[in-house]
């Protein structure tokens, strides 16, 4: 019963806080990957702002640089005075139709700048890397579109508007980017400018936002080398999640990238730690539960304990007086046998509810007993015919007033060693359940004999019987059936069960054996033989 | 080079000529301009390798309080080695220079450790309250981002970006920088590209910690200052002194060409990065201040029958044109100078006509040369070379000191002399520091007054 009892509180409260927990695993997982997916797409975006702003950058160079080529007369000098007093070009460049270098020419008499940049791109112009071919015909596309979204230019057929082939290169040289632009010309030639790298590095940090602008995660924009060339942002953790989300740059940029970085715990730890909470509470509100149940039950325990004590001190109080008043009663039977009917026929009925009366006592004694495990059993010899005879005289009387006819049959019985007490209060509870129960039945067969070290007593009756779903319930205590036909029907639930136990303590068994009509009780007890006595 | 420019060279030497023969036409000019060559005299037939020095002297203003408006960015390293005094001292002195400032005059102030922050966004300084306690709130930690910092402040200066104002970064430093670009080179290059922008970098090194190649590079190729501060209670001084000298700008945008005479090669020049194709010797200076003179020193080769055969010709050996916008008149000016030779046999003569003064200097800077391989030998870990190298230049440097009784080269030696005597103490740190400053001094003609 306690360990039993323990699996069922352990499971009151591991249980519901098991489901709980991996519903709430399951639903933080889904929210946690909901959150991410939110929050990548989020920061793409802000990425993407940024991206563009770069690349807006990038564009209004190409416009300067093209707004501000020289229109007039090209000279090597202007060229030189121009990246010389430049601060966003490092060089110029000029190359005619078919591709070859005009400027710098390496057959002239060159600056330091110039040969430098020469040394730099020599493998631009010995590969004819520019033009490249790809970027001529984007460059080209973009430059249709571009016209299409001005519609008077179209509408108006003027001259069909110049399309400019321009495009990127860019390269590395040295630890850093080379980025050069060119464009060509109408004339054919292909003019351009390299870039100062690090200048137009110092014009995009000068263009992203400052620290202050992004309170509890970083970006970071990054060159090709995963260097940082600039972060803002007030997270400064290393640990953190590095780059949840990573944007590359347009071209001519398109080794570098930004990053965008967040602390590892920043999503999912409130969830976490609210999900934990709440599974605490439930363990608690669980645990106080089963406490509660705990405590409601030892308490509805005592109190039957309680109960019972007080039944079985009072039955015991009663068992005094009542075996004198049967005493008496039977005596007085006696004395009177010779005398009025009718006063017979009264000391009949005060004998037998005092025997019945001494049963039930009997019988809530016996339990009390076996449920405090004092029972104990004193077999002796003697023969079980004579003790089921004596006990089929004592409900002669009420099953004949129900019109119920006992067929005692005890020719098989010999003398064997039984307890006569036990054997006797089996008898009279499975005949007292006749009396009440076996409504219609016209007789009650009760057969005895003995096999061997068995003592074997049937006890069959042809009552309604017993319906299915309660043939093992029946020996429950307390149980009792309970349909209209017994309604109304004093008892207390006691009788099979002790019936039952006192069969088993006898080492054999009370059962209910299959009949097709009424109830059919098989009693078996280990009474050996007592030769002896058998043979005198 | 193309015949075109060859062309174009001789009409403009022409067009020299013209100018000076016409005489110069007296201005009330800020800036003083002198080209003078280190042998007035030379040997006919043979070739001999001299100097021409120009020299552009900015002149003292008549008041203290006439100058031109300022458009100042002071940027300030936050990071966690200025913690304490020294983050207390660079507040005090910024303090400092911006009660200087006028109403008229434009501040901003950037700060950077990991990250950047603009503190003061460029403003005039009609109200200098909310400035000062803006800087108040610094305090120091992370690491040194540099050149983003830079970067930031170069966009705050843009917003008041004028040709008329003196724009100016003041970067104080006291580490190394450790987020975004910082190699000396591309720090050059950012100098560089500022420094034709009109925005010149000074660059002040505070402590022993700085990357001090990386803090001349930047303001030597912007054509700002740079500073060494040893300790955070020279700050003061360091950064006043610096700051005078923004508030007397007297020329900006100084654009130097030098012309060599057909024949006449030019080398190098001595100290400064410039640029040279064929005959023509380029250079641009951000800025003069007043009462300074900054110098030009070229070193050329004469050739052999370069001039007629008969002895005192006189030959134009090279002619200067320099442009540049006075800080008040706001207009453009320009001046040509022409410098020539006579030619003679007699070496005695060709001695005793020596322009001490331009050999000296031209000396000095090649003393000055000589100091920065001694220093790269160091770096290099050969110290004893570096030793041996610097007694070298000591030698040299005295002999001539001798030669011309010259005291300048005498305590140049001198401090050679020291810096060879330290090159191996455990205190290479300050010395190379003092040494990168003194260098930088020099080769800019921006030793104190």
């Amino acid at each position: 019963m306690k360990p039993k009892l323990a699996v069922i509180y352990f499971l009151i409260i591991v249980a519901p806080l098991a489901a709980v927990t991996w519903l709430g695993i399951v639903v933080s997982r889904n929210e946690t990957a909901m959150v991410r997916v939110r929050f990548n797409e989020l920061m793409a975006g802000r990425l993407n702002d940024i991206a563009a702003q770069i690349s807006a950058l990038l564009e209004q160079r190409e416009r300067e640089l093209m707004a501000q080529w020289p229109t007039d007369a090209l000279t090597a000098e202007l060229l030189r005075e121009r990246a010389r007093s430049s601060g966003i070009v490092r060089q110029y460049f000029v190359l005619d139709p078919r591709g070859t270098l005009l400027y710098p020419s390496p057959a002239e008499t060159l600056t330091k700048d110039e040969q430098d940049f020469l040394t730099r791109t020599r493998t631009i112009w010995e590969r004819s890397e520019i033009p490249g071919p790809e970027t001529e015909t984007q460059a080209q596309s973009t430059a249709v579109q571009q016209d299409s979204v001005n519609p008077i230019t179209q509408f108006k057929k003027a001259a069909p508007p110049p399309v400019t082939i321009k495009g990127w290169h860019s390269g590395y040289w040295g630890s850093g980017i080379q980025l050069l632009f060119w464009w060509r010309e109408e004339s054919g030639r292909l003019v351009g400018a390299e870039l100062n790298e690090v200048r137009l590095m110092a014009d995009i940090v000068g263009l992203l936002p400052e620290a202050s602008a992004l309170p509890d995660a970083r970006i970071e924009l990054n060159d090709s080398q995963d260097a940082v060339v600039y972060q803002w942002g007030d997270y400064l953790g290393t640990e953190g999640n590095r780059a949840p989300v990573q944007l590359a740059l347009a071209p001519p940029l398109g080794s570098w990238h930004l990053s965008y970085i967040v602390p590892d715990d920043s999503q999912g730890a409130p969830l976490w730690f609210g999900m934990a909470s709440g599974i605490a509470t439930l363990a608690l509100a669980c645990a106080g539960l089963a406490v509660y149940f705990y405590r409601e039950n030892t308490r509805a325990l005592r109190e039957a304990q309680q109960r019972v004590t007080f039944v079985n001190q009072v039955s015991h109080e009663l068992k005094t007086p009542l075996t004198n008043i049967r005493m008496y009663a039977e005596v007085l039977q006696e004395d009177l046998s010779e005398t009025d009917e009718r006063i017979r026929r009264r000391l009949d009925v005060i004998v037998s509810e005092s025997q019945r009366l001494s049963r039930m006592i009997g019988n809530v004694l016996t339990f009390s007993r076996n449920e405090r495990q004092l029972l104990t059993l004193h077999p002796s010899p003697g023969n079980a015919g004579d003790v089921l005879r004596n006990v089929a005289s004592q409900f002669d009387t009420p099953l004949r007033n129900r019109g119920i006819h006992i067929d005692l049959d005890t020719s098989n019985c010999r003398v064997a060693a039984f307890d006569r007490d036990a054997f006797e209060q089996i008898a009279g509870n499975l005949l007292s359940n006749v009396e009440k129960y076996a409504i219609g039945g016209d007789s009650v067969r009760i057969t005895c004999k003995q096999e061997n070290d068995t003592l074997i007593l049937e006890v069959a009756d042809n009552g309604p019987g017993i319906p299915a779903p309660h043939h093992e319930r029946i020996f429950k205590p307390f149980y009792r059936v309970s349909d209209r036909i017994n309604d109304g029907v004093a008892g207390t639930g006691l009788g099979l069960t002790i019936a039952r136990e006192l069969a088993r303590l006898h080492g054999g068994d009370l059962t209910l054996e299959p009949s097709e009509r009424g109830a059919h009780f098989k009693i078996t007890l280990h009474a050996p033989i007592h030769l002896m006595e058998d043979q005198s | 080079m193309t015949p075109m420019t060859r062309t174009a060279l001789r009409h403009f030497s022409r067009a020299i000529l013209a100018l000076l023969l016409l005489g110069a036409i007296a201005w009330a000019e800020s800036v003083d301009v002198a080209l003078e060559i280190a042998n007035p005299v030379l040997l006919k037939n043979q070739k001999t390798t001299t100097y021409l020095r120009l020299s552009m002297t900015g002149k003292e203003p008549a008041d203290a309080e006439h100058r031109a408006p300022v458009n100042v960015a002071f940027v300030i390293d936050k990071s966690g080695s200025m913690q304490g005094e020294k983050i207390a001292r660079a507040k005090e002195a910024i303090r400092m220079a911006i009660e200087k400032l006028r109403s008229d005059d434009i501040v901003s102030v950037v700060a950077y450790d990991t990250n950047v922050r603009v503190l003061v966004p460029a403003t005039k300084l009609t109200d200098k309250q909310p400035v000062y306690s803006a800087v108040a709130q610094l305090n120091a930690d992370g690491s040194t981002a540099l050149f983003a910092g830079v970067s930031k402040g170069a966009t705050e200066l843009r917003k008041f970006l004028d040709k008329d104002r003196v724009n100016r970064i003041v970067l104080l430093s006291d580490g190394i920088a450790n987020v975004g670009p910082s190699s000396p080179g591309d720090l050059a290059e950012l100098g560089t590209s500022l420094g034709r922008e009109g925005i010149a970098v000074t660059t002040i090194g505070l402590g022993l910690d700085y990357n001090e190649d990386l803090m001349t590079k930047l303001a030597q190729s912007s054509d700002g200052n740079h500073m060494f501060a040893e300790n955070a209670a020279d700050l003061e001084q360091t950064f006043m002194r610096e700051f005078g000298d923004v508030l007397t700008v007297v020329a900006q945008e100084v654009k130097v060409e030098i012309n060599c005479a057909d024949g006449v090669r030019p080398v190098r020049m001595l100290g400064r990065e410039a640029d040279i194709a064929g005959q023509k010797v380029t250079l641009t200076l951000n800025q003069l201040y007043g009462g300074q003179t900054k110098y030009a020193i070229v070193e050329v080769e004469v050739p052999v029958n370069f001039a007629a055969d008969s002895p005192g010709t006189v030959s134009d050996i090279a002619g200067a044109l320099v442009k540049y916008r006075d800080i008040e008149g706001q207009s453009p000016h320009s001046f040509t100078r022409m410098v020539s030779t006579r030619f003679t046999d007699s070496s005695e003569e060709v001695e005793k006509n020596v322009n001490t003064d331009v050999m000296t200097a031209a000396i000095y800077q090649i003393g000055v040369e000589r100091n920065i391989m001694a220093m790269q030998l160091r770096d290099e870990g050969k110290v004893e070379e570096a030793r041996q190298a610097l007694f070298s230049n000591v030698y040299y440097l005295e002999q001539n000191a001798d030669l011309y009784g010259d005291a300048k080269l005498k305590e140049e030696a001198a401090r050679n002399s020291s810096n060879a005597a330290n090159v191996a103490t455990p205190f290479w740190g300050l010395e190379r520091k003092k040494m990168k400053a003194d260098q930088y001094q020099s080769i800019n003609q921006q030793k104190a007054r």
